[in-house]
């Protein structure tokens, strides 16, 4: 029997280089959870906009994959602000790499809420690291998203870092990495209807 | 903490396998009350050692947070070497400053399997119970529709 290959990293998020799937590749790829999407226009309709006004860099789509495209999406489709990394101190970007902080000889996780995003390789204004803050949610209409367009596709494995993410802020579960990559795995092993390249993780 | 009952080195209250025998209630209750432990010998020889269960727990507790800082130590001692300066508030005050580079921290996480085993209070995280997956695998993503409900 042979071993179904692993994650190719073993930290809270992968290498930079495997975070998005390269612009050549991307239109095999369906939108999926954990896609960077460019800020729609009239960004003040669906709260796209900071305090004083001005649009958010770009959007998180965290809506789930399957229902993406596929059908309806009442209300809106899920997304979440999107921040340049350099937007907070160089102490707390450092925690939003790592996910985690050492104190007293433990572990402890860091910025729950926020979930570490690397550069787009050669996009003008996302081309530099980025972080998502899962506290700030927005809907918007699934029209106005592709109107924007795509900036980035998220890679199969860089998704299974952000869904972990997404469980402990969500619901405080601690999951390992091999625990979402088995639930990613049997899901969409399960899912008939999957497009696009599948994870080398994945049975074919 | 019951562990203070305890000094290293110093000598064990003994008990023989016969005086515990007869006298095992009595002897539970006074090593419970004492939060002591008590060496049990058979022929001179120490065959187990009693203690109450508080020490005990605490004992299991002490040696998973021996584990614990021993992994993190670890980790430290890994990104040091990598100059990585993950965030870390023993390294801080130890003095030890490692040049803040994103791209060396990003690098050295990604190949670092950090075991996280706090939250952000510093609360102990729970273990997540085993998860089975085989319950429901010819009911996902079957056809839905959506029912708009005017309220």
């Amino acid at each position: 029997m042979t071993a179904m290959p692993s994650l190719p990293f073993a930290g809270t998020y992968p290498l930079d280089a495997g975070f998005w799937v390269p612009a050549s590749d991307a239109d095999e790829y369906p939108w999926r959870f954990g896609d960077l999407v460019a800020t729609p226009e009239s960004p003040e309709r669906f709260g796209a906009v900071d305090s004083k006004g001005r649009p958010w860099r770009a959007l998180l789509l965290t809506h789930p994959s399957c229902e993406l495209g596929a059908k309806g999406a009442p209300g809106g489709v899920q997304a979440v602000r999107v921040f340049w990394l350099r937007e907070v101190s160089r102490p707390q970007g450092a925690e939003v790499i790592t996910g985690y902080v050492e104190v007293d000889g433990h572990l402890r996780v860091a910025r729950a809420h926020q979930v570490y995003l690397a550069a787009v390789p050669g996009h003008v204004k996302l081309g530099e690291r980025m972080f998502a803050d899962l506290r700030q949610s927005i809907r918007v209409p699934a029209e106005y998203l592709q109107a924007a367009g795509r900036v980035g596709a998220m890679s199969h494995d860089a998704r299974i870092a952000v869904l972990r993410r997404d469980a402990y802020f969500r619901y405080r579960w601690p999951l390992g990495l091999d625990d979402v990559l088995n639930l990613e795995r049997f899901r969409i092993e399960a899912d008939h209807n999957f497009v696009g390249p599948r994870p080398q993780w994945t049975a074919t | 903490m019951t562990l203070n009952a305890f000094v290293p080195n110093a000598p064990l209250a003994r008990v023989g396998h016969r005086e515990l025998r007869e006298k095992l209630g009595p002897t539970l209750e006074k090593i419970s009350a004492s939060h002591a432990a008590v060496e049990v010998v058979n022929r001179g020889r120490a065959e187990a050692v009693v203690v109450a269960h508080d020490v005990f727990a605490g004992l299991v507790a002490s040696r998973r947070e021996l584990d614990e800082v021993r992994s993190s130590v670890a980790l430290l001692l890994s990104a040091v070497s990598s100059g990585a300066a993950v965030p870390s508030d023993t390294l801080t005050r130890l003095g030890i400053t490692i040049p803040l580079d994103f791209d060396s921290l990003q690098s050295f996480q990604a190949s670092y399997p950090a075991r996280v085993t706090h939250d952000e209070d510093g609360q102990r995280l729970r273990p997540v119970p085993t998860l089975v997956l085989e319950s429901y695998l010819d009911e996902v993503d079957q056809p839905d529709e959506f029912v708009d409900v005017d309220e």
